[in-house]
């Protein structure tokens, strides 16, 4: 390099950080100092600011924007993986490492960047979750503080910052081990004190942090392990901290969090973080990933026409000659087992054979790895079993639920356009939904007895904002039936005249919605509405 | 057709579908075959061939600047987007017309109140002739042209019109197009398709007979050659009672890193309405085309013992006793090749040897390619080197640069810190400027003896907005320079013949910027938007 430069031109090094000339293919490849899982930490440290100044750190107020993958990936148009990614905004993001007493606020307000049925989900509310030790509470808009949110899931997610982690080492509260070399990464796993296990990647030459890696439970697909990259290494106050963070899942390769980082405030005055004394003392918080849904003993079942019931959540039950298909398995496993429980004492003599899934969104789909588990065959359209696949196919070597316990293949029976269920007593019709742009692979039943249509998302999926408010009719219409009863997933049972009077309303706030949006100079998604 | 006739004819078509044939009319013939199977699966030959247009209504979103305007050059550093809403594409069939409609607004702090103004993009191609609709006024484009936020052009616009199944299949069976025998990969069957205007592009079939994606090539001046593959998704009548099928998502993936540089959903389809008219105004038809590429006429003003400023894209000319080196070069590569010919010109004799990019992103890095195709180092953050060595190999088969006619390696000079550049007669001094949210791995230079920063995007990215107002003052601070004069790449604050800004009017830009950055987001969270980059963090102003 200096050759190009010539004689006259010399380089000098100044600033402690010595210019490498680019490395020729036969360079040796840079590796971690040392030997040992502490060496390797000490390195991280010593690039980051030096062990001395991490374990002076008070506290640092991280401040930025972020996207969330919809659904973890699961809640996009369809279910393939080259479908479109949907994502959240998450803006006025902070969270607060408080070091001193190992405490952490998370700040942000979201806003969905598609359409979302219901006003929660472009509302821009502030969502703020604290962890103090083994106490995870939230605080509302009122500043009222209730227990809540999952105390590990927080901890992890504290200790996915490199000066955190590093520090957690540095300061005993976490054990290093099993130093290792992954292509060019050394890795080392931190053990915290709770017990909770992490590993750290540590890029050469610069001996920075790369992404830190932790695992969890997660309802659809039974365990995901998140991994952290950090970008954009940058010196605040002493300490250096990545300005950009992409937390990966093992799953699809989904960018689950995108974070981008404005600023960070380091050894300010924070806020107390403390839990107040009131909620310390309360029951611990237990808080549920996505399609997490509602607890599993609250199940009742309503009975609704002959051999159709409904159960609390919104799984249907059909009862055949001689077995029951359950329509929908959201909820979670927890739920998923009580409900399938339940189904079996309708008529005990009749196993609960089959479940007809509407669509892959993961609210429709936590309890399908359960649902597998209990043997049952899946109904939903042809695409939906690759997802399916995958969901139930995943190991849980950390988080065992009841597939990852006991594995077992999907049986799968796709729909193309129509199917038809039939025995002497009973008949459905299962259907592919027409021109509905929230999900393009899904399916709704039919029994002509009752002239009752079963649905999931299709007119139901919240009563605020219609922006797909024709498909329901639309849907009829294409096969010409004889709609007089709507029993849904997500809503109440409820007759023709009564969906078209929850609809209509619906698809005119859409109308008013865009409006009120654009008299704010903001084109929204979605908009103008496109309904007939 | 009878089930034994369709099962007969799919099977000619996989065992017709190989790799590597030379075209025969018996090959074309099989495609048409496999085309014509696709016009079944999308609702029928006749039902294809009848529709007069078809509007598609949704939302989309960008990766900004083709993925090359991320916080780092890492290949997963996280994506950057613009959210593109009130988006309508009108493919109006009858009369060869196509119109590209949308709002965009980047979903993160942009300088620039059109970042966020959602002001309206309205691009029709009439057969031939592409132009631009703003408000009353219709104007004529370019035959072909890119910059760092699209690519743009008579051929884009086509290929943009061919991205809808149902159109592409229409084409394919038009009488003057030309397909190639289908060679068979990862499930698929593609054919080359040529266009009766000559374009070029790829077409993929799923086993079941839809069209599975759409592939074509623009010149881009940051990688050479841009390859935009479309994917269909999500199929569905695209009416409800309209029998043909349409996807309800497109994603459009580049050549370089993989990047999703489209997401479109659809929020519906309208087919056969009554359009209103989109053939060129006569005023549009009749007017000369742009020209592609025009290299302005290259001009500097000397702001120093041996340094210039180029006034046509900021470049900083800093001589040596024996070479020349550059700060910034981020101009397309003709106007690229001109300035580096004008730095020549500045210092008879003295070859230009290095340019030193202020920053990563594709607009500072335009003129990358041509640089490193007249033999210069590029010299930056350790770790900018992963995009620009993507960005110099990425090939350019079809729309060949000086870099693709004779391929050159990149020679790439790591800045960690701080490097000095010094001989005799000259002293250049090039920082790390540190803390910005804009941009991690950003350089500054400084020529001590004369008191001259140079910076990109640092003081200067635009006038209106300061998100990341600290940087200046704090890589002033940190490495003790008494800056008086400042040469930017963007000219914001230069008045007309002006050629560097003085500390106090980067000041003023960097405070008052600040100051209406505030109020931008005080009036976004008035209506309830809270807005990226919102509160603004600066703790000097």
């Amino acid at each position: 390099m200096r050759g190009v430069l010539g004689a006259a031109l010399a380089i000098v090094l100044v600033g402690g950080f010595a210019m490498q000339a680019q490395q020729g293919p036969g360079a040796p490849a840079a590796r971690v100092p040392g030997a040992s899982p502490k060496d390797a930490v000490d390195a991280a440290a010593m690039a980051l600011g030096g062990a001395e100044r991490i374990l002076k750190l008070r506290n640092i107020t991280l401040i930025g924007y972020a996207q969330y993958a919809y659904q973890n990936g699961g809640g996009n148009i369809t279910a393939l993986p080259g479908a479109p990614q949907k994502f959240i905004a998450a803006n006025d993001y902070r969270r607060i490492y408080d070091l001193e007493h190992r405490r952490m606020r998370h700040l942000e307000r979201r806003n969905d960047l598609f359409p979302f049925a219901a006003y929660g989900g472009h509302d821009f509310a502030l969502q703020n979750q604290v962890l103090d030790g083994g106490v995870a509470y939230n605080v509302n808009d009122k500043g009222q503080a209730t227990r809540g949110g999952d105390v590990r899931d927080r901890r992890m997610w504290m200790h996915t910052n490199p000066v955190v982690a590093v520090r957690a080492a540095l300061d005993g509260s976490a054990m290093v081990s099993n130093r290792r070399q992954e292509g060019d990464l050394t890795l080392v796993d931190l053990r915290l004190k709770e017990g909770d296990t992490l590993t750290m990647a540590i890029r050469p030459p610069s001996n920075t942090p790369a992404w830190i890696r932790w695992s969890g439970p997660n309802a659809n697909l039974g365990e995901v392990a998140y991994t952290t990259h950090f970008y954009g290494y940058v010196p605040f106050q002493g300490v250096r901290l990545p300005m950009g963070y992409t937390t990966k899942l093992d799953w699809r390769d989904v960018d689950m969090l995108k974070l981008y980082v404005d600023g960070y405030l380091v050894d300010t005055a924070i806020e107390d973080l403390a839990a107040p004394a009131t909620l310390a003392a309360g029951p611990a918080g237990r808080g549920g990933g996505p399609g997490g849904g509602p607890g599993g003993a609250n199940v009742e079942v309503t009975p609704i026409a002959r051999g159709l019931w409904r159960i609390t959540g919104g799984t249907m039950v059909i009862e055949f000659t001689d077995h029951m298909t359950l329509f929908e398995v959201g909820g979670g496993a927890e739920r998923v087992a009580a409900v399938i429980k339940a189904a079996r004492q309708i008529a005990p003599s009749k196993p609960v054979t089959e479940v007809i899934v509407s669509h892959h969104h993961f609210d429709h789909t936590a309890g399908l790895r359960q649902a597998v588990a209990e043997g049952l065959t899946v109904i939903s359209r042809r695409d939906n079993g690759v997802i399916f696949g995958e969901m139930t196919s995943r190991p849980t070597p950390n988080f065992p639920d009841a597939l990852g316990r006991t594995p077992k293949p999907l049986k799968f029976v796709p729909v193309d356009d129509h199917l038809q269920l039939k025995d002497a007593t009973m008949t459905v019709d299962i259907y592919h939904v027409i021109a509905n742009n929230h999900m393009a692979d899904a399916v709704f039943a039919y029994i002509p007895e009752h002239k009752a249509m079963i649905e999931g998302d299709i007119a139901t999926a919240a009563e605020d904002l219609q922006w797909w408010g024709d498909s329901w009719l639309d849907n009829i219409n294409y096969r010409k039936l004889d709609v007089q009863l709507n029993v849904p997933v997500h809503m109440d049972v409820m007759t023709r005249e009564q969906v078209i009077k929850m609809v209509t309303p619906g698809i005119q706030r859409v109308k008013e919605f865009c409006a009120q949006h654009l008299a704010k100079g903001n084109y929204f998604q979605g908009c103008p509405a496109q309904v007939k | 057709m009878p089930r034994t006739v369709r099962v007969f004819s799919i099977a000619i078509i996989v065992a017709a579908v190989v790799v590597g044939r030379p075209v025969s009319g018996q090959d074309a013939n099989t495609a048409r075959m496999l085309v014509e199977r696709a016009a079944g699966a999308l609702g029928g030959l006749d039902r294809i061939r009848a529709v007069r247009n078809i509007t598609l209504a949704g939302y989309a979103q960008y990766a900004y600047q083709f993925g090359g305007g991320r916080i780092t050059g890492d290949p997963a550093a996280p994506e950057k987007y613009m959210a593109a809403n009130e988006l309508r594409r009108v493919y109006d069939l009858e009369h060869n017309v196509f119109q590209l409609a949308e709002r965009r607004n980047m979903l993160f702090p942009f300088l620039a109140p059109f970042g966020h103004s959602w002001a309206p993009v309205n691009q029709v191609l009439d057969g031939d002739v592409a132009y631009d609709v703003a408000g009353e006024k219709a104007v004529r484009v370019a035959r072909e042209s890119d910059n760092p936020l699209q690519v743009d052009g008579v051929h884009v616009r086509r290929m943009l019109m061919m991205s809808n199944p149902v159109v592409l299949v229409r084409t394919m069976l038009q009488p003057g197009t030309r397909l190639s025998a289908p060679r068979r990969q990862e499930g698929t069957s593609i054919v080359d398709v040529t266009l009766t205007e000559g374009d070029k592009l790829n077409a993929a079939f799923a086993l079941n007979g839809l069209p599975a994606w759409i592939r074509w090539s623009a010149r881009h001046t940051n990688v050479g050659q841009m390859n935009f593959t479309t994917s269909f998704s999500g199929w569905s009548d695209a009416t409800g009672n309209s029998g043909i099928l349409l996807p309800l998502a497109y994603e459009t993936r580049l050549s370089y890193r993989n990047v999703d540089y489209v997401k479109l959903y659809v929020d519906a389809y309208q087919l056969d309405t009554t359009l209103p008219n989109l053939s060129a105004p006569d005023a549009v038809r009749t007017s000369t085309e742009p020209p592609s590429y025009p290299v302005p006429m290259i001009t500097s003003q000397r702001i120093g013992k041996g340094v210039w400023r180029v006034d046509q894209g900021g470049t900083t000319v800093i001589e040596f006793r024996d070479h020349i080196v550059l700060f910034e070069l981020g101009v397309n590569v003709a106007t690229a090749k001109a300035v580096i010919a004008h730095a020549r010109t500045l210092a008879p004799g003295k070859p230009v040897t290095q340019l030193i990019t202020s920053h990563n992103h594709f607009d500072h890095t335009a003129g990358l390619r041509q640089a490193v195709a007249e033999g210069l180092t590029i010299v930056q953050r350790r770790g900018s080197e992963p995009q620009f060595r993507d960005m110099v190999m990425h090939a350019a088969p079809d729309y060949p640069d000086d870099l693709a006619r004779a391929t050159k390696p990149l020679k790439f000079q790591a800045v960690d810190e701080h490097v000095r550049m010094s001989d005799d007669t000259q002293t250049l001094d090039i920082y790390w400027a540190r803390n910005n949210g804009h941009m991690a791995d950003v350089l500054v230079g400084y020529v001590p003896s004369e008191r001259l920063l140079m910076e990109g995007d640092l003081v200067t990215a635009a006038f209106d907005w300061q998100h990341w107002p600290d940087g200046f003052r704090d890589v002033v601070s940190k490495y003790m320079l008494n800056v008086e004069r400042i040469s930017p790449v963007h000219s914001v604050g230069l008045a007309q013949g002006q050629a560097t800004l003085t500390r106090a009017q980067a000041e003023d830009l960097l405070k008052g910027g600040t100051e209406r950055a505030r109020e931008h987001c005080k009036a976004e969270v008035a209506k309830g938007n809270f807005h990226p980059g919102c509160p603004v963090q600066s703790k000097y102003y």
